[in-house]
C-alpha cells in the first residue's frame, strides 16, 4: 500500500535523480538513499516488475547481470536493470524508482538486478526475486566479505523461500544454497585440452559439506570451481541442468546440453570466464522458459561487454589494460593465470593498490598472500614493474613467489612506474590494475605509449 | 626439526597460509606436518618445535574445538613446557573460555582466560602496533570478534597505537611462555622480520631470513607510516 510518505520519497528521489542528471553527477545511488531515508519501508512499497530477476556472486555478476539485459531486450522485453548503477541498497532504490512513474506505476514488466552479495540482506527481504542466479562464491575483500561461508550463510538467511535459484554446479558453496529452493544449476564439463589448476593458494571446498571427509576432486578447474566426490559419504557435485560440454572461441561457437540434449550456441568471448557467464545467462532464460534456438538466436546478436579489457596495438607490440580487481585473490588469480598462459614475451605492470586505504590509512596487504603470484614465475614473464604505494610488499611477495629479483623494479608513483616498463623485451605489456586506480592505470598507459611512439614500433 | 599446521584445510583464512609458506623457506631442512581435522595430531605423541594454526570461519572454530578437546590437557602440558606455538587471528579464541556467538555459546578449551564474542553484522578493520620484547610489531586487524580478559595473563603485544584485544584494552593477544596468541594478520611473520627472529630463536633455528633485506626495507617503510599521525588506525 502506498502512503503520503511514500510518494513524497518518490518524487524526492525522482527530483534528485533530475537535478544530479542536470549537474552531470552520478544519479545511480544517492536518490534510493534520499528515498530510503524518508520512508525506510520504501523498498517494500515501490511497485515492481511483474518478473524479478537478481543476479549475485563474488565474480561474473555484472557480466551475466548485462547479458541477461541484453539477451531479453533482443527479444523485446522492457527491462529494468542496474547495469550503469549501484548494486547496493542505495542503488537498488534508485533503478526501482526510475522503474515507475510520478504516480507510482511500474512501466517495466521485467527487472535484472545485479546485487551485491553482502548487501542481498538489506535488499532481498524487500525486493523478493522470483530468480536469482549465483555465478560463484569465493572468498572477496577481507574487509566487508570475511570469508566466503560468511556470504553463503547470508544469501541462504535472505533469498525468499519462493525465488527459484540458478547456480553454478561447479562451485559448491554457490550450490549450497540450494537449500529447499526450485532450482537449474549450470556447469561447465571438462573442456578438451583444458590443464586443470590444482596450485591454487585458495581452495574453500577441501571437505565434503556433508560428512566434513576430504573431498576426492575429479576435475579442479581452478581454485573450489571444478566437479569433486566425496569417498566417504558417495556426496558428489551434482550434473549440470544446463552444461557447457564444448567450446571452439576461434569459432565463436560453444556446444551446450540443455538436460542432456546438446544444442550449438554462440559463444561471445573465449575465455572460461565468458563460458561460465554465457552458461548462467542461458540457464537463467531457460528458466523463463526460452528454448535453447531462442537463446542461440539472440546470443548471436549480443556479445559480453569487454570493459574490464583493453587491447591497443603498438607496432608489433601490444599493450593490455586489464581489470584485476584488487583485495580480490580469485580474481587477481585469474588475471595472473591468463597473463602467464598468453602467447609471447611479457611486461607486466600492476597498480593495484586500495586507494582508498592509502588515502587515509594503511593496507591491509594480507589478501597478498591468497594470490597466486606464483603464476607470475613464469619464464615467459620478462618483467614486472610494481607500482603504487605498497610496491614494496608486492616485490617481498613475488621475490618469495620465487620471481627473479632482475625481473623486478618498483616505483610509488603508478604513472612514474610505466618509465620503468622494458617494453622492448616484451611483445605485450600487461598494465594490470583496480577499480579504484583506473584513472592512474590510464596515465600510466598514456606515459607507456609515448614512450613507445618515441622509441621504436617496428 | 618438526612445525605441525593444525587443520590447515580450515584454518587458512586471511593470508595467513603465507606464514606457513614463509617458514617453509625460512626453514627448508624442517619437516612441517600438516594434521588435518580427521587424523591424530602428531603434538599428541611428540612435541613438535612450533605449532600453528591459523584464522578460520566460525563454524570451523566449533570443529575445532571439538577436535582438540579430547588433547586438551597434553596441550597444556606442551605450553607449560615452552613450546613455541603461534595461533593466529580466531584460532586463539579456541584456547579462551567461551566464545559467544549469535545462537549460544560454545565453550572453548580453557587454556586461557578469556572470552570472545561475535558480532556478525558488526566486523573490525583495522591496524595495531606494539612492543613486544623490545621489538615493534605491527599487523591488520579484521574480525568479527573482540576479546575479553577474565583473568590474569600476560598480552602479546603492549599496544603503541590501534585497539588491544578489544578497544581500550593496553594488550594485544595473549603470552603463555612461548604460547602465543595474536588477532594480527600480516601475514605477521613476513611482516614482522625481527619477530620472525624470535620465533626462529625459541625453535633453536635462528638464522639470515629470505630476501632479509627487502622484508626490512618494506618493514621500515610500514613503520613509517604507521606512525604517521595522519594514518588512521
Amino acid at each position: 500500500m502506498k502512503t503520503i510518505r511514500f510518494y513524497l520519497a518518490l518524487w524526492a528521489a525522482k527530483a534528485a535523480g533530475l537535478a544530479l542528471r542536470l549537474l552531470r553527477r552520478n544519479a545511480s545511488y544517492t536518490p534510493g538513499v534520499i528515498a530510503l531515508k524518508l520512508c525506510p519501508d520504501y523498498l517494500s512499497r515501490i511497485q515492481k516488475p511483474q518478473t524479478m530477476v537478481g543476479v549475485t556472486g563474488t565474480n561474473g555478476k555484472t557480466t551475466v547481470s548485462n547479458l541477461l539485459s541484453d539477451l531479453l531486450a533482443d527479444r523485446g522485453v522492457k527491462v529494468l536493470s542496474n547495469r550503469f548503477g549501484s548494486n547496493i541498497l542505495g542503488g537498488i532504490a534508485t533503478v526501482l524508482t526510475q522503474g515507475v512513474s510520478l504516480g507510482g506505476k511500474c512501466g517495466y514488466p521485467m527487472a535484472v538486478l545485479e546485487m551485491d552479495e553482502r548487501s542481498s540482506r538489506l535488499v532481498l527481504p524487500y525486493v523478493q526475486p522470483d530468480y536469482m542466479v549465483c555465478t560463484n562464491l569465493f572468498r572477496d575483500s577481507f574487509k566487508r566479505n570475511a570469508h566466503s561461508e560468511y556470504i553463503q550463510t547470508i544469501l541462504k538467511k535472505s533469498i525468499p523461500a519462493k525465488t527459484k535459484l540458478v547456480l553454478n554446479a561447479d562451485d559448491l558453496i554457490a550450490y549450497g544454497l540450494k537449500g529447499e529452493h526450485e532450482c537449474l544449476t549450470f556447469g561447465v564439463a571438462p573442456l578438451a585440452g583444458e590443464t586443470e589448476i590444482r596450485d591454487n593458494i585458495i581452495r574453500d571446498v577441501v571437505t565434503c559439506p556433508v560428512c566434513d571427509h576430504i573431498l576426492t576432486w575429479d576435475f579442479c578447474r581452478y581454485n573450489h570451481v571444478g566437479r569433486a566426490h566425496c569417498e566417504h559419504c558417495g556426496m558428489a557435485s551434482p550434473t549440470p541442468d544446463v552444461e557447457a560440454l564444448a567450446a571452439d572461441p576461434a569459432a565463436g561457437t560453444m556446444t551446450v546440453a540443455f538436460g542432456g540434449q546438446p544444442h550449438t550456441l554462440p559463444l561471445p568471448g573465449g575465455s572460461i570466464t565468458d563460458i561460465y557467464n554465457t552458461t548462467a545467462a542461458a540457464a537463467l532464460l531457460t528458466a523463463l522458459g526460452w528454448t535453447p534456438a531462442e537463446v542461440a538466436d539472440s546470443l548471436s546478436r549480443c556479445g559480453i561487454v569487454k570493459s574490464r579489457y583493453n587491447e591497443t596495438a603498438v607496432g608489433r607490440r601490444k599493450v593490455v589494460m586489464y581489470l584485476a580487481k584488487g583485495q580480490n585473490p580469485v580474481a587477481c588469480s585469474r588475471v595472473f593465470d591468463t597473463v602467464r598462459r598468453a602467447p609471447g614475451r611479457k611486461a607486466v605492470l600492476i597498480i593495484n593498490e586500495d586507494h582508498g586505504d592509502a588515502a587515509v590509512s594503511s593496507e591491509n596487504i594480507a589478501w597478498l598472500y591468497e594470490t597466486d603470484f606464483e603464476f607470475l614465475r613464469d619464464d615467459s614473464i620478462v618483467q614486472i614493474v610494481a607500482g603504487s604505494v605498497r610496491c614494496q610488499d608486492y616485490k617481498v611477495r613475488l621475490l618469495l613467489a620465487g620471481v627473479a629479483p632482475e625481473k623486478l623494479a618498483t616505483c610509488p608513483d603508478d604513472a612514474a612506474a610505466a618509465d620503468l616498463l622494458d617494453y622492448e623485451a616484451a611483445d605485450t605489456v600487461y598494465i594490470l590494475y583496480d577499480l579504484y586506480t583506473y584513472k592512474q592505470a590510464v596515465q600510466a598507459k598514456k606515459r607507456l605509449l609515448a614512450r613507445m611512439e618515441g622509441g621504436d614500433r617496428a | 626439526m618438526t612445525v605441525e599446521i593444525l587443520f590447515g584445510e580450515w584454518c587458512n583464512l586471511f593470508g595467513d597460509s603465507g606464514n606457513v609458506r614463509f617458514l617453509q623457506q625460512c626453514l627448508p631442512e624442517a619437516e612441517f606436518v600438516h594434521t588435518s581435522l580427521t587424523q591424530r595430531p602428531r603434538f599428541a605423541d611428540a612435541a613438535p618445535d612450533l605449532l600453528y594454526m591459523g584464522p578460520m570461519s566460525e563454524s570451523a572454530q566449533i570443529k575445532v574445538i571439538a577436535a582438540l578437546r579430547p588433547h586438551r590437557d597434553r596441550l597444556a602440558e606442551l605450553i607449560d613446557r615452552g613450546v613455541p606455538m603461534l595461533f593466529i587471528g580466531n584460532a586463539c579464541e579456541v584456547l579462551g573460555q567461551v566464545i559467544e556467538t549469535p545462537d549460544g555459546r560454545v565453550e572453548g578449551l580453557g587454556l586461557l582466560p578469556f572470552t570472545a564474542k561475535q558480532e556478525m553484522i558488526k566486523r573490525y578493520n583495522g591496524l595495531t602496533m606494539g612492543t613486544f620484547e623490545g621489538i615493534t610489531v605491527m599487523g591488520f586487524r579484521s574480525q568479527f570478534t573482540f576479546g575479553k580478559r577474565t583473568g590474569p595473563c600476560d598480552g602479546f603485544l603492549k599496544v603503541t597505537r590501534g585497539a588491544g584485544l578489544a578497544p581500550g584494552d593496553p594488550w594485544e593477544g595473549f603470552r603463555v611462555k612461548e604460547c602465543i596468541g595474536t588477532y594480527l594478520l600480516g601475514p605477521i611473520l613476513v611482516v614482522n622480520p625481527a619477530f620472525t627472529h624470535w620465533l626462529l630463536g625459541r625453535m633453536g633455528a635462528d638464522r639470515p631470513l629470505p630476501f632479509e633485506a627487502e622484508l626490512q626495507k618494506a618493514y621500515d617503510l610500514r613503520l613509517r607510516e604507521f606512525n604517521d599521525p595522519k594514518v588512521k588506525f
